[in-house]
């Protein structure tokens, strides 16, 4: 005997608003993330990437100083 | 990252194809192309376990909004419309778990099932009888609950021991559950 629930058909059309609502969703969850990466990853890279060329400069400074305060000691011998 | 879905190919690429993009480029109107092949098989599944119209269009948009989540757990070990109906099964069956619960009293159902065992059980033949035409008319007007076990059952041919793994319940509930559900729609049948 065929059972009648295999049969079963749902016509019932989708309507069309629901495509633009599951969109709009996930263009706002997509922006969500990008704000949060941009907060989270990529300010934390950038403002490490200046800091320590900062600090290189810095100690490239300070090497240079030294070399130079060295130079100095010598030809004052 | 802007698409012209007129001057490329795209709505012709194979499903897994075009997974493999959207995963790549987060392209939501690439995933809009995924959506308008498989929307209305979702929904055409959500009705089954939704008790209205407007629960079947939330649970679609859950699951499309939750596809796009998870698009990158696809491994392409299976095809993508065969994932996508386990995804979708799973989800309205996540669903359907918190229907059920609301309404659970495990020690009151025990003692309901034992007096509903008493009762003549309707066997499938009984079931399989039933008209097509006849019996959706009659699903439209039965609880949710009933509907819920009865589609698992009959349309999904899920065993009672996968039915309560699936719906975190004893089997002795979904067998008490079943019995109740065939007897509730064949009345409904009838009084059509």
């Amino acid at each position: 005997m065929d059972n009648p629930f295999k049969k079963i058909l749902q016509d019932e059309k989708l309507p069309v608003y629901i495509k633009d609502r599951v969109i709009d969703n996930l263009n706002f969850i997509k922006l969500s993330l990008d704000v949060s990466e941009l907060y989270t990853v990529k300010v934390p890279q950038a403002l490490g990437s200046v800091i320590g060329e900062s600090d290189k400069k810095k100690e490239q400074e300070l090497i240079e100083k030294i070399i130079n305060a060295k130079k100095n000691e010598n030809n004052d011998e | 990252m802007k698409v012209n879905l007129q001057n490329n190919n795209f709505t012709t690429m194979t499903d897994e194809d075009l997974v493999q993009m959207i995963v790549h480029s987060g392209n939501t109107s690439l995933f809009g192309i995924l959506y308008d092949r498989y929307a209305q098989k979702v929904y055409s599944k959500c009705l089954g376990f939704a008790e209205s119209r407007d629960v079947a269009e939330d649970l679609t948009q859950d699951v499309f909004v939750k596809l796009y989540l998870n698009l990158k757990k696809f491994r392409g070990e299976s095809k993508f419309s065969t994932w996508l109906y386990s995804f979708t099964y799973n989800h309205c069956v996540n669903y359907s778990k918190l229907v059920l619960k609301k309404r659970r009293r495990e020690e009151d159902l025990n003692e309901e099932y034992q007096d509903l065992m008493a009762d003549e059980e309707i066997t499938d033949e009984e079931i399989f009888a039933l008209s097509v035409g006849k019996l959706q008319e009659a699903l439209g007007q039965i609880d949710a609950e009933d509907k819920i076990i009865l589609l698992m059952k009959y349309q999904d041919d899920k065993s009672i021991k996968e039915i309560a793994q699936m719906l975190e319940m004893g089997e002795s509930a979904i067998k008490m559950r079943l019995h109740r559900a065939k007897k509730k729609i064949v009345e409904i049948y009838n009084s059509l």
